[in-house]
């Protein structure tokens, strides 16, 4: 497999969550070139609707934001109902918020800023973890 | 007796008749004789009409009819003539003691006619022819005249009158036939007539003797019974009781007293009762309850007695009577038994017995010794006892004339006596005092009355001498104690009055009378008790007697039955007296009046003193007990019985102390008992010494009890016991805060010193060190201005005599001060005004605060570094946004050149991002450079636009905030003033603002009661307004206008006791490490120092902070526009 062979011939959807749009366009930009559909959203709210009703394979999700935060959406899409693997993204200023992965039932947790190559790996382990 | 009369007809025997019963005899033996005709003579009367009219129809047919008819006719009339008489006499007989001589007339008349109507019928109807009726006829008249003779026999006249008339015209007709035959039966006839007049007159003689008879046989009868009748009530009115006996011992008669003593006499058997009996049934009343043996015995001994001597004797019955039986014989043989009671008469005799006895006693008792004078006045005898009592010879009396002591001439009773004797006149009783020896004067009473012969000559004296020495002694004696007796009660201050045996007043003394309700006018000998209580009662002076007169003198009177019992007369006039008696050995009271007016006032004062005395005692909050010399309670207050837990009983009065302390002693504490084994002498030992002692004990609740005792002048004690528990905690509490303020003062870091008239009294070694000496001493009496810079004299009031803070309040000043060698130290102090040593004196407390000012500045500095530091925070988010979009671009860019996947769309694309994000960072570090300027240059006091810092302080954190749920609503004016002011600062100033209303609603919370943290349950708003507010232009010269920026949070508000401290610096409700407390502080500063004012309050929901700016007026606009320097370049807008 190759390093930066993401979806493969599947073409696996990815949601990108964070109320910078900047940002959020950033990653899916970067995403769709490697011919993975990507949806985006600006709350958590409109997340969790979106997991729930999309069933993305992977989410990415900054923790820190207005309304409904990464971690609270997390839990409410945590049931064995969503298969989608949830990555959330964390800022230094979030740090007094972090949690444990084991508690959070998350597939990892990413620091800001992000090195996009290590993102893509965890986006890559993401998609071929099974379990 | 009937052989006192006789039939003769005697009637001088009768002698018991009285004389007026026999009067009138003779009428009433003619009564009974014409009452016996009178009952006879109604036969004959009726008869004789019958018998004419048989004779009538016999003759009838010999005789003319006419003159039979005639004949009868005459019969008739005659009778009824005599049947009217006779019943006229019937009628008057029952009550009939005498016969009138008309009636008798009457009667004799009717029946000489009746008579005469038979003899003149015969002649009329006489038949001449027929001798055989004339026969017949012959014989009834005859037989007319037996019968006569029958009917009118006990009263001859009436036969008299009758049988002549009757047989006379007979023997006449008869005579006249001149036959043999009728001669022979007219002699007959006559011989008939006068042989019935001889047999009348006697029958009529023997009829009146027999009624005669009969009369006194009836008046003896009579006789006999009032003889009877008057010796019964002769024996009854006697006073002995009587009994009278046959010859057979039976008793006849026993009178009343005899029935009274014997009431066993009253049976109707008595008849037969025997003398025998007659004792038995006496001894039977006379020995009730003795044994029959011994009433045998006693009747025994009466009957020997019986009849054997003719002189009475005595017998004592056994109830103790003496009875004198006296019997005789009566001349039938009978015994007359009288019984006199002598019972009285043996009392007397034994009365008299004991009289005489005691006479006899009396009389030689009563002289000592008796004498006899001759004609001659010489002593003839003196008794025995004359020697005996006086010790001399009796010769010194017996033949001396009186007049031979001449020594007893002095004595006036001895003249008297020679006078009397010289008169010869009795005298009595002188008192002679003979002193003619050395020895005590011999005094004695002389009597003596002259004798005279029976025919009058004088024969001497006689009479008697009595030793009255010892009398004379024991009167004067008596005397002298009556005397002292009249005099102690004289000497009674009270009223003193004495009532016999009847209750009358029989003395009094002179204080009495004024005592006496009833007044003077009624006190007297004899006046009745009674009499005195009324007089008393209606006099008016007596108040309790005015309502009911009667009550009180019934109460008086009861008080004179028991003048034991004390009774109060109140006076009108205000006066009190009171009576007090005492019943004396011969029934009467002696009465005492006080007056106790004064005492009265004086207990009702007492008793007000000792009511307010008592209230005193029990409003003190000692415990007072005091003894009396015995050691009982003569008087203890309730805080006593309080403080010792004492019952009331064991405190009353009366009770014994030794009780109180074995009360106390059973109640776990033996305070009072003394045996305290510390040494101190028992409480009974220090009684013993009589000295003031005082101790201190604590009770087993705890309670410290100060006892004092203090002897009395009588022996007694009074305790005073005082709780000084409060005031020994007191005192430790105030020794221990006195040792703690003196370590304080010792040891204080700060000086406090003692000033007088400008001049330390006292200073403590800080103060020494403090100003660079070596020790405090060498300050006292040094001026304290020497030690304050000249530069604040003035303003610490400073003179030579008086240091003085300036300002009113206690609140401490800063000043400069000087050491001792002169150099300059910041300082800042309070002085206070105090009376020391009874002088005014400051007392001032100064401390060094060269390094806190040190220290202050620097926690100045570290505050603007926190600010900083929780500004960092905000803004390393705010970089790190665009830091990690530019990373990404850059990243993903290198990716996908290394892929081969970019075209130079894309690639511009990614630049122009990161380039845009190049500028949002740069704009967040101009605003860093801004807000990090130097901010206390007050240089740079610019007019500025508040609405523009409100604007930059609120895009500052919004994003930031909104992360954390907390919103910002912003009402913002349209147009914008100027104020004076440093941008940055007044931002830094909202920040703050805004920070604190963020860290209110989203940190946690600690609750001030349980300690944990909780968090905020509402969601966060801060609410940012800004407004202007107008001056009243009335009270400041221009108008002016401030304009008020307000933060207003919903975070619940500051704890009203925290908001007068919030701008305190270092004051925070913050958690530890989350604030740093100098953040309001230090924006009150700079808003102070812009002119303005923050206030701190409670809004609806939350805290709310005010800032208040003045706005900039036009000049001050225009002196700005002046001053600055025109440039070209536009002027650098803040991001």
């Amino acid at each position: 497999m190759r390093p930066f062979d993401i979806g493969g011939d599947s073409r696996p959807t990815i949601l990108v969550v964070d109320d910078d749009r900047e940002q959020a366009e950033q990653i899916g930009t970067f995403l769709s070139k490697f011919g993975i559909s990507v949806l985006l959203e600006d709350n958590g709210f409109a997340a969790v609707n979106t997991i729930r009703r999309v069933q993305p394979a992977v989410v990415l999700m900054d923790v820190r934001m207005p309304g409904l935060d990464g971690i609270k959406a997390a839990q409410l899409t945590s049931g064995p109902e969503n298969k989608a693997k949830i990555i959330l993204m964390s800022g230094y200023a979030d740090q007094i918020k972090r949690v444990s992965e084991e508690e959070l039932d998350v597939f990892a947790v990413v620091d800001k800023p992000l090195a996009l190559r290590v993102l893509i790996r965890f986006i890559q382990a993401a998609l071929h973890d099974t379990t | 007796m009937a052989a006192a009369f006789d039939n003769t007809g005697s009637t001088g025997q009768v002698g018991t008749i009285p004389a007026n019963e026999m009067a009138g005899k003779d009428d009433r033996v003619r009564v009974a004789q014409l009452t016996a005709i009178y009952r006879q003579g109604r036969i004959s009367n009726l008869a004789s009409p019958v018998i004419a009219a048989i004779v009538g129809y016999v003759l009838l047919t010999e005789s003319a009819a006419e003159s039979i008819f005639i004949w009868l006719a005459l019969v008739g009339l005659a009778s009824v003539a005599r049947g009217i008489v006779h019943r006229k006499f019937g009628r008057n007989l029952p009550a009939a003691d005498t016969v009138s001589d008309s009636t008798r007339r009457a009667f004799l008349i009717t029946i000489c006619l009746s008579g005469l109507a038979w003899g003149v019928g015969v002649p009329m109807i006489f038949p001449v022819d027929n001798l055989a009726l004339q026969a017949f006829l012959i014989v009834v008249v005859l037989g007319m005249g037996a019968g006569a003779m029958a009917s009118f026999g006990p009263y001859f006249p009436a036969l008299a009158v009758y049988v002549v008339p009757l047989i006379v015209p007979v023997a006449a007709i008869l005579m006249f036939q001149q036959t043999t035959t009728h001669v022979a039966f007219a002699t007959f006839g006559i011989i008939f007539l006068v042989v019935l007049l001889l047999l009348g007159s006697t029958g009529h003689r023997n009829f009146a003797s027999s009624v005669r008879l009969e009369f006194e046989n009836a008046y003896l009868a009579l006789g006999l019974e009032h003889a009877q009748r008057r010796l019964e009530d002769a024996v009854d009115s006697m006073s002995e009781a009587f009994a009278l006996f046959d010859a057979d011992d039976r008793l006849v008669l026993a009178n009343g007293q005899l029935r009274e003593l014997i009431p066993e006499l009253n049976r109707p058997s008595d008849a037969d009762i025997t003398y025998r009996e007659f004792l038995q049934l006496f001894a039977q009343i006379g020995l009730t309850g003795a044994a029959p043996e011994k009433i045998d015995s006693w009747v025994e001994g009466f009957m020997r007695r019986h009849r054997t001597s003719g002189e009475p004797f005595e017998v004592e019955v056994a109830d103790g009577r003496w009875l004198r039986v006296t019997e005789r014989s009566t001349s039938d043989d009978g015994v007359v038994s009288i019984f006199s009671d002598l019972t009285q008469l043996k009392t007397r005799e034994a009365e008299l017995a004991k009289s005489e006895q005691r006479f006899r006693d009396f009389t030689e008792a009563a002289s000592d010794w008796v004498w006899e004078l001759d004609a001659d006045l010489r002593c003839t005898s003196v008794s025995g006892r004359y020697s005996e009592i006086t010790g001399r010879s009796p010769d010194f009396l017996i033949g001396k004339k009186l007049t031979d002591y001449p020594s007893l001439n002095r004595d006036s009773d001895w003249r008297a006596v020679a006078d009397a004797i010289a008169q010869r006149q009795p005298f009595r009783n002188r008192r002679i005092t003979r002193s003619d020896t050395s020895e005590e004067p011999f005094q004695f009473l002389f009597s003596g009355v002259p004798v005279f012969a029976d025919d009058g000559t004088f024969v001497g004296y006689r009479g008697t001498g009595s030793d009255i020495t010892a009398i004379a002694r024991a009167e004067a004696l008596a005397g002298e104690a009556r005397k002292q007796l009249f005099d102690a009660i004289e000497a009674i201050p009270a009223g003193f009055v004495l009532f016999d045996e009847y209750g009358r007043l029989i003395l009094w003394n002179s204080r009495a009378p004024e005592l006496l309700p009833a007044g003077p006018a009624l006190v007297r000998t004899g006046t009745h008790f009674e009499k005195l209580v009324r007089s008393s009662a209606e006099s008016g002076n007596v108040i309790d007697a005015r309502d009911d007169v009667d009550a009180w003198i019934a109460d008086q009177m009861r008080w004179y039955d028991e003048p034991e019992t004390a009774r109060e007369i109140r006076f009108s006039d205000g006066r009190f007296i009171q009576e007090l008696g005492r019943r004396t050995a011969d029934g009467g009271v002696v009465a005492i009046l006080t007056d106790i007016t004064d005492i009265r006032r004086d207990q009702q004062e007492l008793a007000e003193k000792t009511t307010l005395l008592q209230a005193t005692l029990e409003g003190m909050g000692e415990g007072i007990l005091v003894l009396d010399r015995s050691q009982c309670v003569m008087l203890a207050n309730n805080q006593l019985q309080q403080l010792f837990g004492l019952p009331p009983e064991v405190t009353a009065v009366g009770a014994s102390f030794a009780d109180i302390t074995r009360h106390l002693e059973r109640d776990g504490g033996s305070e009072l008992s003394g045996d305290q084994g510390a040494g101190r002498p028992s409480v009974s030992d220090q009684f013993a010494a009589g000295k003031p002692f005082q101790f201190e004990q604590m009770r087993p609740s705890g309670t410290r009890l100060l006892v004092r005792a203090n002897p009395l002048e009588d022996g007694g004690w009074v305790l005073l016991l005082t709780n000084v528990t409060a005031e020994r905690t007191a005192i430790a509490a105030l020794e221990e805060s006195e040792d703690r303020y003196r370590q304080l003062v010792d040891y204080s870091p700060d000086l406090i010193s003692v000033h007088q008239d400008g001049r330390f009294v006292f200073v403590n070694p800080a103060g020494a060190r403090l100003v660079g000496v070596s020790s405090p001493k060498e300050l006292i009496g040094r001026r304290v201005l020497d030690f304050i810079h000249p530069d604040h004299h003035a303003y610490l009031r400073a003179s030579d005599s008086t240091v003085l803070a300036n300002s009113a309040d206690d609140s401490f000043f800063e000043f400069r001060a000087l050491r001792d060698d002169g150099t300059e130290f910041e300082v800042e102090g309070i002085t206070v005004e105090f009376t020391y040593r009874g002088g005014p004196a400051s007392l001032s407390v100064i401390r060094d605060i060269t390094l806190r000012k040190l220290a202050q500045a620097q926690l100045v500095q570290t505050s603007k570094l926190a600010t900083l530091g929780e500004l960092a925070a905000g803004i390393t988010h705010e970089l790190n946004q665009p830091l990690n979009v530019i990373r990404m671009a850059a990243d993903s860019s290198l990716i996908l050149m290394e892929e081969g996947k970019t075209d130079q769309e894309f690639e511009r694309n990614q630049f122009a991002r990161i380039s845009a994000q190049a500028v949002r960072m740069a704009k967040i570090v101009s605003h860093m450079g801004t807000f990090s300027r130097r901010q206390d240059d007050d240089s740079n006091r610019e007019l500025i636009d508040p609405l523009e810092c409100v604007k930059d302080a609120i895009s500052l954190v919004r994003d930031q905030y909104a992360v954390d749920e907390v919103h910002i609503d912003v009402e913002l004016p349209n147009s914008s003033s100027l104020v004076h002011g440093n941008p940055v600062r007044l931002e830094q100033v909202i920040l703050n603002l805004l920070t604190n209303a963020h860290d209110a609603l989203v940190l946690d919370k600690v609750d001030p009661e349980s300690g944990r943290t909780f968090k905020a349950e509402t969601s966060g708003r801060i609410q940012v307004s800004v407004r202007y507010e107008e001056h009243d232009p009335i009270e400041l010269e221009s108008p002016q206008s401030d304009i008020v920026i307000r933060i207003d949070d919903n975070g619940g508000g500051i704890p009203t006791d925290a908001l007068d401290r919030v701008f305190d610096p270092f004051f925070t409700t913050k958690r530890t490490g989350q604030g740093t407390g100098l953040g309001l502080a230090i924006g009150y500063n700079i808003v102070d120092g812009m002119g303005g004012r923050i206030v701190a309050s409670n809004g609806p929901a939350g805290a709310r902070f005010e800032v208040w700016l003045p706005v900039a007026n036009d000049t001050d606009i225009a002196a700005t526009i002046k001053q600055s320097e025109p440039s070209g370049t536009a002027t650098g807008q803040r991001f």
